[in-house]
């Protein structure tokens, strides 16, 4: 059983990553290729490219992604017990709303602290 | 469970395996039938992409006012064949790296956005038996992948060493993460009605469609859709008129086709798992009936028919909003997410389980 459903799925998953990588060796085959310095630099709608890419750039939405990692746990939880909860009745609704209230609490600090702004420290 | 259980490919699988036996021994023929058969699953979602290609050009030409697409083909199927036309002429073109972009992950980037793609027709129920593997657990697969998918777009942007594609590829990452929350929490909903994480045990269970019974759940994932699949009015990172394609700006060929095919992919795909939880699935009136009465194999056709008149209605909708509406900016846009959607989502979530009480 195990081997069957593993085995497929590595097959499929097999298939589904050649078909792109199939795809960018196949035109080699038939296609002629020239270099060029101006066709090989970098695209910058046609000034002479200056300086490189590689530079500290300032994420401003790292709050965003620390909080989405946080959230995305919890929300993950949710699974086993949206699939349980016809079983387990009221018990299972009082958990989770304690669960979401924390959730929510979390959601709340963050709101008011003003981590929810694309740009921090900039004047309303 | 497979494809082959369904009635239409059952007899054909049979016969096959029974002549392939002798030949390569039982597991090898078993492992072969599985490789044609992941092969037609991945066949029926590109041409399902083609399909979906063709209609954005033209739909978008009809509403506004165009012709779109006319001439490719004979006159009859409407210009259809300048899909498979811009297809190989695309085959036909330089594979090519700029100098300065990072060979693997400039690579890596669109093969990881078209694999995360394909990959979730594995776990899709398009028709009555027609699933590639059944899984209890099919709709942690299913969003699993997508979430792969910012990586990959990630990537694009970083490899490519430009600045207009760092910028894009940054703005797409901030935008999926923040709009994958809400589209969790609204697909727990559908779990918790169904009582099941299985796509098609949901897609099963709906009496009722559950897009009468969580009419903000459903609402909320066709925003958060459209966000995830970059769409207007979240087309944010390929904004063509501040960025210049954005995370695509560097990609030229057959590497700037996958990514284009991996977005219609993900259009197609969003669109079934939306028909597949909120849209009843390939399930339809009176079906029981029609099952009763008609042959298997030719049953099954009417389901897959079925599903796909469904997902074209979605994509319809997709195509209609692209046309009518204009582009946000990138903080609208997260608060949109974080200050709307998700507590929209979390009074979802107590909605859905007030109505499984009600309904005892």
């Amino acid at each position: 059983m195990g081997v069957e459903v593993f085995g497929k799925m590595a097959i499929y998953m097999v298939l589904a990553l050649l078909v792109p990588v199939a795809s960018f060796y196949l035109p080699k085959l038939f296609t002629p290729s020239r270099y060029s310095y101006l066709k090989a630099e970098t695209y910058e709608c046609g000034e002479i490219p200056y300086g490189t890419a590689r530079v500290q750039f300032s994420i401003q939405y790292y709050t965003f992604a620390l909080m989405f990692v946080v959230f995305d746990i919890e929300a993950l939880f949710m699974f086993p017990w949206a699939a349980v909860l016809k079983n387990i009745g009221l018990l299972g609704v009082v958990e989770m709303v304690v669960f979401v209230g924390v959730f929510v609490i979390g959601l709340a600090y963050a709101w008011t602290k003003g981590a929810l702004k694309w740009v921090m420290n900039y004047p309303e | 469970m497979s494809w082959y259980d369904s009635a239409l490919l059952n007899p054909v699988y049979s016969k096959a395996l029974e002549i392939l036996s002798p030949l390569i021994t039982e597991t090898g023929a078993k492992v072969l039938l599985a490789l044609i058969e992941s092969f037609i699953i991945i066949m029926f979602v590109m041409i399902n992409v083609l399909v979906v290609v063709y209609l954005e050009r033209k739909l978008l030409g009809r509403m506004m006012n165009r012709r779109g697409p006319v001439y490719a083909g004979p006159p009859i199927v409407w210009g259809f064949f300048q899909a498979i036309a811009d297809f190989l002429k695309l085959l036909t073109k330089e594979v090519f790296r700029p100098a300065r972009a990072d060979p693997l992950t400039y690579t890596a980037g669109p093969a990881i956005v078209v694999f995360a793609g394909l990959a979730i027709g594995l776990m899709v129920p398009f028709g009555e038996g027609l699933v590639g593997l059944r899984n209890e657990a099919s709709l942690l697969y299913i969003i699993a992948l997508a979430s792969l998918e910012p990586l990959g777009v990630m990537l694009c942007g970083l490899s490519s060493n430009n600045k207009y594609s760092l910028i894009g590829g940054s703005r797409a990452a901030a935008q999926m993460i923040s709009y994958e929350l809400p589209a969790i929490l609204v697909l727990v909903t559908t779990a918790l009605l169904a009582g099941s994480i299985d796509v098609l045990g949901i897609a099963k269970a709906q009496d009722i469609w559950y897009i009468i019974l969580l009419p903000l759940g459903f609402v909320i994932y066709l925003i958060t859709v459209l966000a995830e699949l970059e769409r207007t009015p979240f087309d944010i990172p390929e904004a063509e008129s501040e960025l210049v394609a954005g995370f695509m700006t560097e990609y030229g060929g057959m590497y700037y086709g996958m990514l284009m095919a991996a977005h219609y992919i993900g259009v197609f795909v969003t669109a079934c798992l939306a028909v597949a939880v909120f849209l009843g699935g390939y399930g339809f009136y009176g079906m029981e009936i029609l099952q009763a009465s008609i042959h298997p194999a030719l049953f099954t056709i009417v389901t897959l028919v079925v599903f796909l008149i469904k997902v074209y209605a979605v994509i319809f909708l997709l195509i209609w909003i692209r046309a009518a509406y204009f582009r946000l900016r990138i903080d609208q846009l997260l608060e949109l997410g974080w200050k709307r959607l998700f507590p929209l989502a979390i009074v979802n979530l107590f909605w859905a389980m007030g109505i499984l009480f009600a309904m005892g």
